[in-house]
């Protein structure tokens, strides 16, 4: 299989957090970079966790377009695995005074799994999740993965 | 033969005179909002700020009670209906409401109310216990009643509020 893939730098420069941002049902969310191996087209991918279903969203209509789709793979000791997300897909530096921890109230009861901190600029609001404290948290429940090959 | 009083000395007996109430009654400061048309209060020193309508950021994943985020300088807030919490219709989007900076049991938060009608002080005795026959929603967050121009309003903990909110409550 064709894995040729875009590498994501996840260098950072002091005062900022690269991060790769993507849509999931209609919601701008980022993942640190430092967590993503590469970023594939969706033909290039075997079969992949739906971003929407890892972080206990319900899919829309929307995401369920494959050709809207990009695969992150995500860097992981007990093996590499992939995630499906929604165009655009970028890689940004957020300004670290841009990033703010989780208010008291949304820890108590938002029901994101993986939801770790928020990112406030220009743009609107960033959700900063970890697929990695998500796919830990859905591992009693069924996983599945999507064919994306 | 005895002098005629002048109208100043007439109105300086009568001031002297007069009766010197003891205030020194501990008083206690409330804000007073409105939501769905009843009157509510929260203790002032747990209201940090009283702020205009502002764009709040949606969170999925939140329940219908917790609006959202908001930006005060640079800081980020979670914003909550009280009008859910309450039991009440919420507030018409397009209405005016403000939103209060709330601080208890070590948290803080936006709380959406439709109106702030006032800040005042009023004296302790004024405040009386909350009745028994008080819903068992509002049971445990009430700690006190009292009257504002005729209006009932009822006073909140915001300590219990938060902590029950915290586990669930709305």
């Amino acid at each position: 299989m064709n894995r040729t893939a875009t590498k994501m730098s996840s260098t950072s420069v002091p005062g900022t957090l690269a991060v790769v941002s993507f849509m999931a049902d209609g919601h701008r969310f980022a993942v640190e970079a430092a967590q993503v191996r590469a970023q594939l087209s969706a033909g290039q991918s075997g079969t992949a966790l739906i971003a929407e279903q890892l972080l206990g969203l319900l899919p829309c209509e929307e995401t369920q377009n494959k050709a809207s789709r990009r695969i992150l793979l995500m860097k992981h000791p007990e093996g590499d695995y992939a995630v499906a997300v929604s165009k655009p897909v970028e890689l940004q530096r957020l300004e670290i005074s841009a990033v703010y921890p989780l208010p008291s109230l949304i820890v108590a009861r938002n029901t994101l799994a993986g939801l770790r901190g928020l990112a406030l600029g220009p743009e609107g609001l960033i959700l900063l999740v970890d697929f990695s404290v998500a796919k830990a948290q859905m591992t009693l429940i069924t996983m599945i993965n999507t064919d994306f090959s | 033969m005895e002098q005629e009083q002048s109208g100043l000395d007439k109105v300086l007996s009568l001031r002297s005179s007069v009766e010197i109430v003891n205030v020194d009654e501990p008083m206690v400061k409330l804000v007073v909002f409105e939501l769905d048309g009843e009157c509510f209060a929260f203790p002032g020193e747990a209201i940090a700020e009283i702020m205009p309508a502002t764009d709040v950021y949606f969170i999925p994943g939140c329940p219908p009670s917790l609006e959202g985020v908001i930006n005060v300088r640079g800081d980020i807030e979670s914003v909550i209906r009280l009008s859910e919490l309450l039991g009440k219709p919420a507030a018409d989007p397009a209405s005016s409401s403000s939103i209060l900076r709330g601080q208890g049991a070590g948290m803080h938060s936006g709380i959406r109310v439709d109106r702030v009608v006032d800040v005042l002080d009023v004296v302790q005795s004024a405040i009386q216990a909350p009745p028994a026959t008080l819903p068992e929603h509002l049971r445990r967050i009430v700690s006190g009643l009292m009257r504002y121009q005729d209006t009932p309003v009822v006073i909140l903990d915001l300590d219990r509020l938060f902590e029950d909110y915290q586990r669930g409550l709305g």
